[in-house]
């Protein structure tokens, strides 16, 4: 009978995650019943998020953290769970007005997708992203990414009539399926070295593999190599741009801040449990793939036109930022995730700044297209002053200046990186954050000092975008003044304070 | 007692008589009409000599796909339904039950969604 118990566990620890699937079922039995159901699938989607992000946080109060098969409900899982649940949900309300742009006034099709079928899957690649991360068992974790990835190679096509969006759903297919491939072929090779596939377990592990030390040393290669193409850091970031800006601007924000902070929570996971790499040579590839991709990442920003491809290069350098971070946890060899804080810090950080971003380009409508050339904004800072200040704010906190959220998100993780004596890196990652202040200001002299108002795009600010908007600015803002009890929620979920 | 592949050896024993017996029947007494698209190598319906690079309507794919999702689902209730009996011996049959029965209300809501969007159908 100790069985069921664990089964009863499991069902209690992952109420949120059963209740969002159950919410993205629902919407497919509505889409399949009922016609014209755009408003109604979009806040059956909206519900289900907001009360899985409510028992997330009855879990995260009352959980007993019993290790369970196959899953893990800590609390580091329960603060990632919220997180990506938080981008659900604030993409969602960014993609109402995409949703319902379907048809304008003079019944021209401008941007055609099928509403349940965008709403459900931004549930179900959720729901991925929670396997990702929330599990011992590295093939669970690989069935989590595969929901995730197929969800999101869809997601991106979602604009049908559009080319450029077909465009770039094939590009973001065909080598997001090479990645997953090669992740697949680590994982196989490290079942090949130590028979077994659980974290912990690995984890144990103190002698060599008896196929020799290169196996599970190619194998720890191919899963960071194809993690490494997920969160587009340096040199895999090929991809990045192209798929961002053909992407619908909704799918982008989804993109940039839920598949990076499932990618990183994973890779946290990953990183502190298999030590047999065992020599300082790991830790010095990721220093330099992190120096690397902040160096690239912000030059490849400065000369885009395109505010998609530029956000896009913007968060490949933040990837280095982040990777930046990890490579700070290291003490000789071995993760010490208990330093982790500035890396969970700076994800929360990350995703109120960018999906603020993109929550405003969400809403900006320019001949029938989205408005994302610089050119667009020529004096919106005038038609439109408040959205217009708004998206400064978030521009602002990307790039880190003080009053905002991302401004303490870079000082933890720069302070961190010196204290653990990667000096030189710290001030590379410093150099380039001046570096991005030139793209990141760019909009606002076209926001504000080219010239002629009356020229700005049509924005279609519905009620839930707004929603969105004053959210992601508040948090930004509260994070970047009064940022304790979101710090304190970082130590519990590493178990540094309880 | 009988050797335990026994019956391994009679269903190829009886699967041979079948296949011998139809393929016989049918050349004795079948009628024999030769078309050409009859009489040509069997290869599920397309042409057996032809451009290699020739496009298929993506009609396909949405089947194929379908059709390995609703294949999966079999291949888990096999082993599934082979060890129910050990199941109810460790008290779970009921618990394992309704976790199948979950299962297959999420393939059945899948099913209905594809039906309903006519994406069964060939237009």
């Amino acid at each position: 009978m100790m069985d069921v118990l664990i089964y009863k566990k499991i069902f209690f620890s992952g109420l949120p995650i059963w209740i969002l699937l159950a919410g993205g079922l629902i919407v497919l039995l509505v889409d399949a019943f009922i016609k014209n159901n755009r408003e109604i699938v979009f806040y059956l989607g909206l519900i289900s998020f907001a009360v899985s992000i409510a028992f997330v946080f009855k879990r995260w109060v009352t959980s007993d953290f019993v290790p369970v098969d196959f899953l893990t409900f800590d609390r580091l899982s329960y603060f990632f769970i919220l997180l990506v649940m938080l981008t659900g949900f604030l993409s969602l309300l960014n993609s109402h007005g995409y949703l319902k742009s379907g048809i304008n006034d003079d019944d021209e099709v401008i941007l055609t997708t099928m509403p349940a079928a965008f709403v459900s899957l931004i549930i179900f690649c959720v729901v991925g992203q929670i396997f990702l991360f929330a599990s011992d068992h590295l093939i669970v974790n690989f069935i989590g990414l595969e929901c995730l990835s197929l969800g999101t190679y869809a997601l991106v096509g979602s604009r049908r009539q559009d080319a450029r969006s077909n465009e770039a759903a094939i590009k973001y297919y065909v080598t997001g399926s090479l990645a997953s491939a090669v992740i697949l072929y680590g994982i196989v090779l490290l079942y090949a070295s130590y028979g077994t596939l659980r974290l912990d377990e690995l984890a144990q592990i103190k002698s060599a593999s008896s196929l020799g030390p290169v196996f599970p040393r190619v194998a720890m290669s191919l899963i960071l190599v194809g993690f490494f193409f997920k969160v587009s850091l340096v040199p895999f970031h090929f991809w990045t741009p192209d798929v961002y800006e053909g992407a619908p601007t909704p799918v982008t924000g989804f993109m940039t801040s839920a598949v990076k902070i499932a990618s990183f929570a994973f890779l946290i996971r990953l990183l502190n449990s298999i030590h047999f790499f065992g020599d300082q040579k790991l830790v010095s590839i990721l220093a330099f793939l992190a120096g690397l991709t902040m160096v690239i990442g912000n030059l490849g920003a400065l000369v885009q036109d395109n505010l998609k491809r530029m956000l896009a290069y913007s968060s490949i350098a933040h990837a280095g930022y982040i990777l930046l971070g990890m490579v700070a946890c290291y003490e000789g060899s071995v993760f010490n995730v208990s330093l982790a804080m500035p890396v969970l810090f700076y994800l929360l950080t990350y995703l109120f700044s960018v999906l603020g971003a993109f929550g405003v380009l969400s809403v900006m409508i320019w001949d029938k297209k989205e408005a994302c050339q610089l050119s667009d904004l020529t004096g919106m800072g005038y038609t439109r002053p408040v959205l217009s200040f708004v998206f400064c704010v978030f521009l602002f906190s990307l790039l880190g200046f003080p009053p905002t959220a991302g401004f303490l998100g870079k000082y933890s993780l720069f302070s961190l990186a010196i204290q653990k004596g990667y000096l030189g890196l710290a001030i590379l990652g410093m150099v380039t954050s001046v570096i991005s202040a030139a793209y990141y200001i760019r909009p606002l002299v076209y926001l504000y000092f080219k010239g002629e108002p009356g020229r700005a795009p049509i924005t279609l600010v519905t009620f839930p975008a707004m929603f969105a908007l004053v959210f992601c600015f508040l948090m930004v803002l509260y994070l970047g003044l009064i940022p304790t009890t979101y710090l304190k929620m970082a130590f519990v979920a590493l178990g540094i304070l309880s | 007692m009988h050797h335990p592949y026994l019956p391994v050896l009679l269903i190829i024993v009886l699967g041979g008589l079948f296949a011998g017996v139809f393929l016989l029947a049918s050349s004795l007494i079948g009628p024999k009409k030769g078309t050409k698209s009859k009489l040509s190598p069997y290869e599920c319906g397309l042409k057996p000599v032809g451009n290699a690079r020739e496009r298929l309507d993506v009609k396909f794919s949405l089947v194929a796909m379908l059709f390995i999702l609703f294949d999966i689902e079999t291949v888990f209730l096999f082993p599934w339904a082979v060890l129910y009996r050990d199941f109810i011996k460790s008290g779970l049959g009921l618990f394992m039950a309704i976790e199948m029965g979950i299962f297959l209300f999420i393939l059945a809501v899948g099913l209905v969604y594809v039906w309903r969007k006519k994406a069964l159908d060939w237009r």
